[in-house]
């Protein structure tokens, strides 16, 4: 075990101490914030790893019931939202998984996956290229479709992809490097093409 | 070339130029507020937390629902607990310790017992009352009368008490009120003050009534009465299916919510009275969603059900149907042993 040097950065309060305070208060309204603000982050991370929408769906009400029953257990070393995301990611693949173990079960299609909750003024090319990107991603190994998705699609830093994945940030800078290109690898099996650059 | 070798200019530029439109595409995706307050629903309820609060916390909770239950109901009414769900008699005072152990969900009640939110409740006739979910708000009555007292919740938020019956849901957020379960497996709702929501759960229209009014459902057929028994024995699934197809949830995910919510097939004691009870609630998700992206699913899971309950007429006039619009579906080929 290794003791967290104290620095500025860990003595500083957190962004987010008075809604963590109210949640740890058991306050209703709290936790109806917190569901609003990052109800549709969750659904969105978590349909990236699961077979449909109704499973994601599902997903999004595991998160929440875990986290409102362990928020007395969240130490305030990230944002919220990242210790969401380090639970959708834990639930999501954990349903996947079980249900690979059991049968078969095809994604739906990307047409029907894209056509839930899209802005309709969203560009149809903007969402032809999600459709690509999700595509490759499919044919990814596990661990590089995660931090592809966490880093390209969420925005994610590499420091906290570490905190949601809970791992070295040596490791994250490795795994994205070698999913960049295996998504390349894929992506031009899509029929991107790669032009010189002068 | 070795993995960890940056990509070089062209094949970044060639990535960049597929996920930048890509990720304005997935930022964009969100839940609408329809969806959001039907995976809200359950969550409201359950979502509590278990661990106790501080005691200070409760004391002051307490102090401020007992103030406005005393303004409420002119100060002849017991005041809330100060602790969890108590079983215990009447207090006299706003100020009165709570009674013994809080209760578990699932526990009976057969003694009057003041909830955390202020509800004071009484089971009448020796009747059951069972604690139906973890946050101890919402009880289920079964063939019995149980009478309620319920303060004005404070601000917004998700229902603070809900009484449910094999045939509705009864939703308050402050009156005093009667529910009776009776023998025929009707539910009867009686107010003496403010307003309630009665909600069947067949999928009939949801009432609201006030002060003085009195409202009776019937179980409408013999088959409502069969998914009225099946319901009861459900409780939380046959609950959470019917709310969320209310809030206009996706038919599918209601139905995969409804089967991982519990789904108590197996555990039912009769397969084919748990088949029949799902015929309604199929037959009204197929009348809700008759174009939805699962609608052939839904027609599928409605002549299913019927065929397990041995309603061959419906389960074929199903088929035929799914048969007709959905003619590529897989879901059609499957009907056939119908």
């Amino acid at each position: 075990m290794t003791l967290e040097p104290v620095t500025a950065e860990s003595t500083r309060p957190h962004p987010e101490q008075a809604l963590i305070d109210r949640l740890r208060a058991g306050d209703g309204v709290a936790y109806r914030e917190l569901y609003r603000a990052h109800a549709g982050d969750v659904y969105r991370l978590g349909r990236q790893f699961v077979h449909s929408d109704a499973e994601a769906e599902e997903v999004v009400q595991e998160v929440f019931l875990s986290a409102f029953k362990s928020i007395d257990r969240f130490r305030g070393h990230s944002r919220l939202k990242t210790w969401l995301y380090r639970i959708t990611v834990n639930r999501a693949l954990k349903r996947r998984r079980w249900w690979t173990r059991r049968r078969e079960v095809p994604d739906e299609p990307v047409q029907h996956r894209l056509a839930r909750g899209v802005d309709p003024s969203t560009r149809a090319a903007d969402r032809e290229a999600l459709a690509v990107v999700q595509r490759c991603l499919s044919a990814l190994e596990e661990r590089k479709r995660i931090v592809l998705v966490l880093h390209e699609l969420e925005g994610l830093d590499t420091k906290e992809i570490a905190e949601v994945l809970q791992c070295p940030r040596s490791t994250v800078l490795t795994r994205l490097s070698r999913a960049r290109h295996a998504l390349l690898k894929a992506a031009q099996a899509e029929g991107v093409r790669v032009e010189e650059v002068s | 070339m070795a993995p960890e070798t940056p990509l070089n200019a062209a094949e970044s530029q060639a990535l960049d130029a597929l996920l930048t439109p890509a990720r304005r595409a997935y930022r964009a995706q969100d839940l609408s507020d329809a969806q959001l307050d039907a995976l809200w629903a359950p969550l409201a309820s359950a979502a509590a937390p278990a661990a106790p609060r501080p005691r200070w916390v409760w004391v002051a909770a307490a102090s401020v629902a007992a103030a406005g239950l005393a303004l409420w109901v002119g100060l002849d009414r017991p005041a809330p607990a100060t602790g969890g769900l108590v079983a215990s008699q009447p207090a006299p005072t706003a100020s009165a310790p709570s009674g013994p152990g809080p209760l578990a969900p699932g526990s009976a009640l057969a003694a009057p017992t003041r909830l955390p939110g202020g509800a004071f409740v009484e089971p009448q006739g020796g009747v059951q009352v069972e604690v139906a979910d973890a946050r101890e708000t919402r009880l289920s009555v079964h063939a019995g009368r149980v009478r309620s007292t319920v303060p004005p919740q404070q601000g917004g938020g998700p229902p603070a008490y809900v009484v449910l019956t094999p045939l509705a849901e009864v939703t308050v957020r402050g009156t005093q009120f009667t529910v009776l379960d009776d023998a025929e497996g009707r539910t009867t709702v009686e107010v003496e003050r403010g307003v309630v929501d009665v909600a069947p759960r067949d999928g009939r229209p949801l009432r609201q009534l006030t002060a003085g009014q009195r409202h009776v459902l019937q179980p409408v057929t013999a088959r409502g009465a069969l998914a009225a028994e099946a319901a009861r024995d459900w409780g939380q699934a046959a609950w959470l299916w019917t709310r969320l197809v209310r809030a206009g949830g996706d038919g599918l995910s209601a139905r995969n919510t409804f089967l991982s919510a519990g789904l108590r097939l197996k555990a039912a004691p009769d397969g084919a009275l748990a088949a029949a009870a799902l015929v309604p609630f199929w037959a009204a998700a197929v009348e809700r969603y008759p174009q939805g992206p699962h609608a052939d699913t839904l027609l599928f899971e409605w002549g299913a059900a019927a065929h397990g309950a041995g309603d061959r007429a419906t389960a074929q006039a199903v088929a035929e149907r799914l048969r007709r619009d959905f003619p590529s579906s897989p879901r059609a080929t499957e009907t056939k042993r119908w």
